[in-house]
């Protein structure tokens, strides 16, 4: 082998294989998205309403999960879950680590959703005798979940590049497939370009998707 | 489940000879990919169109990649370009690539947040070029420039813990080393991270400090009533990014 090697063809062959990665990547990252709106709207519900130790018990939630590094997590997530008791695999693991993660981003996203609803129509609603949980149910949230796409859009493009951490945990994502593959034909460099050229057409799309949909709701908001 | 503290105290000093290279790799990488972010932030607002078109093309790249896909690009690489280099040092080059592209753009944005107008008063009132800078333009900067700024350095002590996949010896890879010996990963990777959750915290504080005393002001020589800091004004949540 000379100084340079670099075979762009080597690239190209691992295409199809790396593309059924990068769907497998971007379905990774959905369930996470859910699994992290899922939580993220009720830690929010109990922030807003429960009591000050829930309040503090989710603020350092939030605090842990943004100061400490997501492969640590993904390492705690995967360890843990069989100690107490829940076996479900590498992929559930893995997801279950994405979305407790994001979870603490989307949050705070939430939080400056909320700021944007006006307090008036929480007192309007009162004052139409709704009980709290039919406020949130038909006034705040429909609203917030409108608010939060654009930052939500940009949140997930921070989950998709978090998943190939999973494959240290043996999740078979576009990351993983890239080392399989390379693992057989020993060229790295060429597999993980097309992997990265995968992961960048993924990200950019996502951003540009949330710049669309942000500027059409300013749009709207005239 | 039991939680067995013995485990970290035995280990110890792996531990902490694993804390000590995270340390220098954030440090490291930290100066160095503040140095390449602000050369990027010249590029892309110069002039020069291609100058500024390949500063673009190179943050947009580098922000739409994962850290661990550069990472192993530079890992795999500079091999095959006949590079040989330690595993520690490909991290700290990685990082500093990665880190450089995004400070480019908060330094641009700090650049850009200072009205030209600003210089022409000050030079108008009879201030040199010097004077204006240091005491009109750098100190609204600054408030602009900080609290992200911040936020990146904290970015980059989680990002180098993907370090430890190219088998950098750094606190993740010290953690796996002792859960290796001790068969007891939950305690040891809850220890590292409380210990990373302690080294943030205290970026985060400093990034505060920073604020504080580089505020307009801050020498108590101006009034009261004075328009609010900037950075009062842009207060973004610290630690933002994943």
């Amino acid at each position: 082998m000379g100084p340079v090697s670099f075979d762009f063809s080597y690239t190209l062959q691992a295409m199809p294989r790396l593309l059924d990665g990068a769907l497998l990547t971007l379905l990774l990252a959905s369930a996470a998205i859910l699994l992290s709106l899922i939580l993220a709207t009720a830690l929010t519900i109990l922030r807003e309403t429960g009591s000050r130790a829930a309040r503090v018990a989710i603020n350092i939630y939030i605090s842990y999960i943004r100061g400490t590094p997501l492969l640590v997590q993904i390492f705690l997530i995967f360890y843990v879950l069989p100690v107490v008791g829940i076996d479900l695999g590498p992929l559930a693991a893995g997801i279950i680590a994405l979305g407790m993660n994001s979870a603490a981003f989307t949050t705070e996203i939430m939080r400056g959703g909320l700021s944007a609803i006006p307090a008036e129509q929480i007192e309007a609603g009162r004052s139409l005798g709704l009980r709290p949980f039919a406020i949130w149910r038909k006034v705040i949230l429909p609203q917030l979940f409108r608010l939060i796409i654009p930052p939500l859009v940009n949140e997930l493009t921070g989950v998709v590049k978090g998943t190939p951490l999973v494959s240290v945990i043996t999740v078979v994502e576009l990351m993983r497939t890239a080392q399989q593959i390379y693992n057989v034909n020993f060229r790295p460099a060429e597999v993980l370009l097309g992997a990265a050229i995968l992961y960048f057409a993924m990200n950019f799309a996502l951003t540009r998707m949330a710049a669309v949909i942000e500027r059409r709701n300013a749009l709207m908001a005239h | 489940m039991e939680f067995d503290v013995n485990v970290i105290v035995t280990y110890w000093p792996i531990i902490a000879r694993g804390l000590a290279v995270t340390v220098g790799i954030f440090l490291g990488s930290l100066v160095l990919s503040f140095v390449l972010g602000l050369l990027i932030a010249i590029a892309r607002l110069s002039r020069l169109s291609l100058l500024s078109r390949a500063a673009y093309v190179y943050i947009e790249f580098v922000r739409n990649l994962p850290f661990m896909i550069l990472l192993f690009l530079f890992f795999f690489g500079l091999p095959a370009f006949g590079l040989h280099l330690p595993s520690f040092v490909i991290g700290v080059i990685a990082l500093t690539v990665y880190g450089g592209a995004y400070y480019a753009e908060i330094f641009r944005a700090a650049i850009q947040s200072v009205p030209k107008g600003q210089t022409d008063s000050a030079r108008a009132t009879g201030m040199t070029h010097g004077q204006a800078l240091r005491h009109i333009i750098l100190p609204q900067m600054m408030g602009f420039f900080i609290p992200p700024a911040t936020n990146q350095a904290v970015m980059l002590i989680k990002e180098s813990a993907i370090l430890s996949t190219i088998t950098v010896v750094d606190l993740t890879m010290a953690a796996q080393i002792v859960q290796g010996y001790t068969y007891s990963p939950v305690e040891v990777f809850f220890m590292i991270s409380v210990l990373y959750w302690i080294l943030i915290a205290g970026v985060a504080r400093v990034g505060l400090w920073l604020e504080r005393v580089t505020r307009p002001g801050a020498s108590g020589r101006q009034l009261k009533e004075s328009v609010p800091s900037t950075a009062a004004r842009n207060r973004r949540p610290l630690i933002g990014n994943r």
